[in-house]
């Protein structure tokens, strides 16, 4: 068991090798890498552009020129010595974990090791600093097995006491990271669809060709209040879904397991959207505000979907296909009610998908209930 | 085997491939702008290597190359001679570092696979003499290069394209510089004042002092991985 964890500093060190190559390729460049499917040379040929072109970009522009190159290469030599330092030390020295990550998380300015390095060494970090601990039982460890549909991980997560505390932390961290990448893209949507707006000036066009063709990313205050309304929120809807798979679910089905049981599990099964924060990395033209960030959701949702249904599966003692219509039918229904009724009247920051005529989502939520009976999830309360 | 000397081992090598890199690679460029070459489609650059070579590159629809001696370029034979001789000392300065690191690099081996030739805290010693001078060489040629280059009369024995913003040696007033796109050569008006020629230390520079940055974290590393004594 406790092997396995000596993987995380070897992690951190590709991690901190990657984000050293990147960051020396970056300053002596002196601008960012900028990876595009194929030329184009100015905003008005975006504009027309008809076949589908992306932008990736490996740090920020304007940050590593001059003197300022040097400053970036003694950080990222320092977080390279901070990862051999952690296998000489193992597990003793927690302030230099600390800045090992505070550093990793800076790299991003100058490409973040191709993003590679950083996701390998913020995984790493976050193993290291719970030292003792067996993978399994590390906050990251515990995300990894959730994400890898281990139903014994699953079980088990079911029947420990402190699952719930690690749970709603589960949720806080994901809705973090996931606030932080829609959060930023949204932000950035907005400014592009404002620019666009006034394509004519040249101050537009200029922000424009940052965005596009720079690496440029915007943030300001609003972004920040964007991802703290998150983290918040989605503590409430996790609870009211946890709840109306009690009620719908759980009840319905006969199940003894308790509101905490399945609160747990969905808790943990929010753990693939923290992949949104890989959403604002790629720039779609023309796919930019609705095919790109709809790939990402979808993805990531049906990630979190196949895990609630694993988890329910698990913790109601039920069948497969029993699991796949009590989670077809709570989803859908807690959907509707985010997206339709919640939405009416609250106007959240962030990216929001909306079905149009009003009736088609009740057309879903109606279908996903024939679904359920179809799939026997009233079955035993039918028959009793 | 000390598998904590492999540690040490790794990051003498990767300092002493950097080196090597270092050599090959330019020690100061003048190159094109991304802004540019995103609007152009092509870009120029001018290489400054330890060989004492200068090549010049122009890819636009076609590339254009030539690569000069720093003893051919136009000026002062003077200072084209004071030029010369600052590469000249950067190099054999970048020479004696690999060579150094190399000795370094065998002493390491052989503390894996035999016994240490040396002791660690005179390998120590070493490693950190070793790494000053991996800082002293891009440092130097820092202070002492750019002063030579406005005396020069022109980089390159071929023109870039007349709409361009022009270039002349005596633009360079300091090791890290640029030149802003000017208002009337066709480029779009948002990035008239952005940068078109841009100059500094180029990839080998780079590479020579972050290979010093290593050789101090070998010394460090090194250094904590000597027992200490128990009172």
């Amino acid at each position: 068991m406790k092997s396995k964890k000596n993987f995380a500093p070897w992690l951190i060190i590709v991690g901190a090798f990657l984000i050293l190559v990147n960051t020396l390729y970056v300053v002596g460049s002196g601008q960012p890498i900028i990876l595009s499917s194929f030329y184009v040379g100015s905003v008005d040929q975006i504009q027309s552009l008809t076949s589908v072109w992306g932008r990736m970009a490996f740090g920020f522009p304007g940050i590593a020129e001059g003197w300022a190159a040097i400053i970036w290469i003694f950080l990222a030599v320092f977080n390279f010595l901070l990862s051999f330092l952690l296998l000489v030390k193992t597990g003793k020295n927690m302030s230099l974990k600390y800045i090992g990550l505070i550093l990793s998380l800076l790299s991003i300015a100058v490409g973040g090791g191709f993003i590679l390095g950083l996701v390998l060494c913020f995984f790493g970090y976050l193993v290291v600093l719970q030292p003792g601990l067996p993978f399994e039982e590390t906050f990251i460890g515990k995300i990894y097995g959730v994400a890898k549909l281990d139903s014994s991980f699953l079980s088990r997560i079911a029947e420990e006491k402190t699952a719930l505390h690690t749970g709603a932390l589960v949720l806080v961290f994901v809705n973090l990271l996931s606030g932080i990448g829609s959060g930023l893209y949204s932000y950035n949507l907005e400014i592009i669809r404002a620019n666009l707006d006034t394509i004519s000036s040249s101050s537009s066009q200029a922000i424009l060709f940052e965005i596009f063709f720079m690496g440029g990313v915007h943030w300001g205050l609003p972004l920040v209040a964007m991802v703290f309304l998150q983290m918040g929120l989605a503590i409430i809807k996790w609870a009211i879904f946890s709840l109306i798979i009690y009620v719908l679910g759980a009840k319905m089905v006969g199940s003894s397991a308790r509101y905490e049981d399945i609160a747990k599990i969905v808790a943990f099964a929010y753990v693939p959207v923290c992949l949104q924060i890989f959403m604002p990395a790629v720039l779609v033209w023309p796919w930019l505000f609705f095919e790109w960030p709809f790939i990402v959701i979808l993805v990531t949702n049906f990630w979190f979907f196949v895990i609630l249904m694993t988890g329910l599966k698990i913790v109601l003692d039920i069948s497969a296909g029993r699991a796949f219509g009590v989670s077809v039918f709570c989803s859908s229904i807690y959907w509707f009610f985010n997206s339709v009724v919640l939405s009416s009247f609250l106007n959240f920051p962030g990216i929001r998908f909306s079905i149009q005529p009003i009736d088609v989502s009740v057309l879903i939520v109606s279908t996903s209930a024939l679904v359920a009976v179809m799939l026997g999830v009233f079955k035993r309360y039918v028959s009793v | 085997m000390n598998a904590k000397n492999l540690l040490v081992l790794y990051l003498l090598s990767l300092a002493l491939a950097f080196l090597v890199l270092s050599i090959y690679l330019p020690w100061w460029s003048i190159r094109t702008s991304n802004e540019v070459e995103i609007v152009l489609g092509g870009a120029a650059s001018i290489d400054f290597k330890l060989w004492r070579t200068v090549s010049v590159v122009l890819r636009l629809n076609r590339t254009r190359s030539v690569v000069l001696g720093v003893s051919e370029l136009a000026g002062e034979g003077q200072d084209i001679g004071a030029l010369k001789n600052v590469l000249n000392v950067t190099f054999y300065l970048t020479l004696l570092s690999v060579a150094l690191t190399s000795l370094l690099w065998v002493v390491a081996i052989f503390s894996i696979v035999k016994r240490s030739l040396i002791p660690q805290r005179v390998f120590n010693l070493l490693v950190v003499i070793v790494g000053v001078l991996l800082l002293a060489t891009p440092l130097y040629m820092f202070s002492s290069f750019y002063p030579f280059i406005p005396k020069l009369e022109r980089f390159s024995t071929f023109s870039f394209p007349y709409t361009w913003a022009e270039i002349s040696p005596a633009d360079v007033k300091s090791f890290w510089g640029s030149i802003s796109i000017p208002r009337d050569i066709g480029f779009p008006s948002y990035l008239v004042g952005s940068d078109f020629w841009i100059w500094g230390a180029g990839a080998g520079w780079f590479l020579c002092f972050t290979a010093g940055l290593i050789l101090f974290s070998v010394a460090i590393l090194s250094w904590q991985m000597i027992p200490k004594k128990v009172v």
